[in-house]
């Protein structure tokens, strides 16, 4: 792949990265645990039976506690490629569970 | 008296009808009012007892929605009871990461996974435990948008001694709920089996399926990612990743290799994705695609100083007609995966063109020829838990696995004692989610006709934690 290419696709991708990023930023919580509704409590444990156990055998919720599975589903968002409201909903049924 | 009786009776009447007309008047005024009124106190009436009906089917339509939706929590609670093998999410089991700490707005946990070997091979070789294996994660999260993972591998060699690698250490900044950064070293994201499958505890075998090792498959690389999912409809998911790199390097015998290298020895950006489309929640079908351009060397880095050896490869020693060349390296392939209840499904290919070019492939040699390199692996997998079948104590903690895999060399001169075609059997006991003991036979019969096949008995232990 030529330099000039490359280095275009890397600027667009810095840029792009940055102008999206800076509105979440902004709004960026502090991941705080609010009392999820049943809802979204029901719709995590169908999340997480889907999404986990599609490459390991599923870990119980008490495995780790809320800080620790704010961490590790955070980690799991970005190597399974789930969506944020999923990443969500999974966080809400395992720190509810545990 | 009678005419002033008349005319006092006279007055009296016409006084009464004067006093009693605007009487009857004003009484027919008021009737009139309290029919309105009172038409109006039932028009209220009527619209309370309709507001009344309304707030009643509400009623009744939120209880069935809140029973519809305990029912459905209950389901997906048995669901997961199920799949996680039998242990209630509520149950203590092992695990909860080695550490966890938080200070305000920042998380850190310390988690990873371990496992050792034991093989028994009928080709001569000695019986041996063999990699035994210690990685840590570090994961450190700022709010709820950025992540630092990173992934340390301490392993015993087959020498003395142990290996430490940096698997990966990457910043990950989530743009919004479809989109995450990642910058750093990241496990190669081109296949499934590499970034997914690969630690002990979640490969369903001991070995890894062949050409599935940086041989075809690349490893890892230094760059950045850009990477998510987006729902599709009610049910129906698209997850992607794109990757820029700085791509392989030549290493000996003119072999790439397909890990992240620290800096780029030729300017020439890999760049790469994958993208998986999941029809239903238990369906995933994808593609990976990759392109590369590697150089030639004249010289293989690390090797003995060419002034020592007497075998000097420096460019300007080099012949005209030999210098080094750069190739494209291409790479592309697809995957299909299915996790229906106990039973899991994969099947992956990947094929791998390298162009011919001009390198040093040993060391303190010449720069030579190497001819175009064509390779291609692929494995198709089934694991089933017998947890699906019955509750009886130890069998419904075991899981059946079968595993073909094949690696062919197309064209080439490279890997041509490693294809071969692997058969794996396999029993897992599964003591927790989390923690696993393997037993596996494995038939390697290789290409090569000299070479001779194998028969390798394997048990592994491995634990996530």
């Amino acid at each position: 792949m030529s330099k000039l290419a490359w280095k275009t696709i890397l600027a667009s991708a810095a840029l792009g990265g940055i102008m999206i990023a800076a509105p979440a930023m902004a709004g960026g919580t502090n991941a705080s645990a609010a009392q999820p509704d049943p809802g979204l409590i029901a719709k995590g444990a169908k999340l997480w039976a889907d999404n986990c156990g599609r490459c390991h055998n599923l870990r119980p919720a008490s495995n780790f506690s809320d800080d620790g599975w704010e961490v590790v589903v955070s980690h799991m968002r970005v190597r399974a490629n789930l969506p944020g409201e999923d990443a969500k909903a999974i966080k809400a049924f395992l720190k509810n569970s545990n | 008296m009678r005419p002033h009786r008349a005319l006092i009776l006279a007055g009296l009447l016409s006084t009464s009808f004067l006093v009693a007309a605007p009487v009857a008047a004003q009484n027919a005024s008021g009737d009139q009012a309290l029919m309105t009124r009172i038409e109006k106190l039932e028009a209220e009436v009527q619209a309370l007892k309709a507001e009344l009906r309304k707030s009643q089917a509400e009623a009744t339509e939120a209880k069935t929605k809140a029973e519809a939706a305990t029912a459905k929590a209950d389901e997906a609670v048995a669901k997961v009871e199920k799949a996680s093998n039998g242990v209630s999410p509520t149950t203590s089991a092992l695990g909860g990461g080695l550490f966890n700490y938080r200070a305000g707005d920042v998380r850190f946990h310390l988690g990873g996974y371990a496992g050792g070997n034991v093989e028994f091979v009928d080709n001569g070789e000695n019986s041996t435990f063999a990699d035994v294996n210690f990685n840590p994660i570090f994961l450190v999260q700022y709010k709820d948008w950025l992540l630092f993972e990173s992934e340390l591998e301490f392993e015993t060699t087959d020498g003395e001694g142990t290996k430490l690698e940096l698997e990966y250490a990457s910043l990950d900044l989530m743009l919004n709920d479809y989109a995450t950064l990642v910058f750093g070293k990241y496990l190669s994201p081109i296949g499934l089996f590499q970034e997914r499958l690969h630690p002990k505890w979640i490969n369903k075998a001991i070995s890894r399926p062949v050409g599935f090792d940086g041989t075809v498959e690349p490893l890892t690389d230094v760059g950045l990612q850009l990477r998510g999912g987006i729902p599709v409809g009610e049910n129906m998911k698209l997850t992607y990743v794109f990757m820029i790199g700085n791509g392989p390097q030549v290493e000996e015998e003119g072999q790439p290799a397909l890990e992240g290298f620290g800096e780029d020895n030729n300017d020439n950006k890999a760049i790469g994705g994958r993208i998986s489309f999941f029809p239903v929640p238990w369906l995933e079908l994808g593609g990976s695609a990759y392109h590369a351009r590697v150089s030639g060397l004249d010289e293989l880095s690390g090797e003995a100083d060419a002034d020592e050896t007497g075998l000097g490869v420096h460019v300007e020693a080099v012949p005209a007609a030999l210098e080094p060349t750069n190739a494209d390296l291409d790479i592309f392939g697809a995957h299909a995966v299915a996790t229906y209840k106990d039973l899991d499904l994969r099947f992956e290919y990947l094929h791998s063109k390298r162009d011919a070019f001009i390198s040093v492939a040993d060391p303190g040699g010449l720069p030579e020829a190497l001819p175009t390199q064509k390779t291609e692996a692929w494995y198709a997998q089934a694991a089933y838990k017998l947890a699906g079948v019955t509750n009886q104590e130890f069998v419904k903690d075991l899981e059946l696995v079968a595993r073909f895999s094949q690696l062919n060399v197309k064209q080439g001169i490279l890997f041509v004692d490693d294809a071969q075609d692997r058969l794996t059997f396999g029993v897992n006991y599964l003591l927790a989610p989390n923690i696993v003991i393997k037993v596996n036979y494995e038939r390697r019969d290789f290409d090569e006709p000299d070479l001779k096949t194998e028969n390798r008995f394997m048990g592994q232990f491995a634990i996530g934690f």
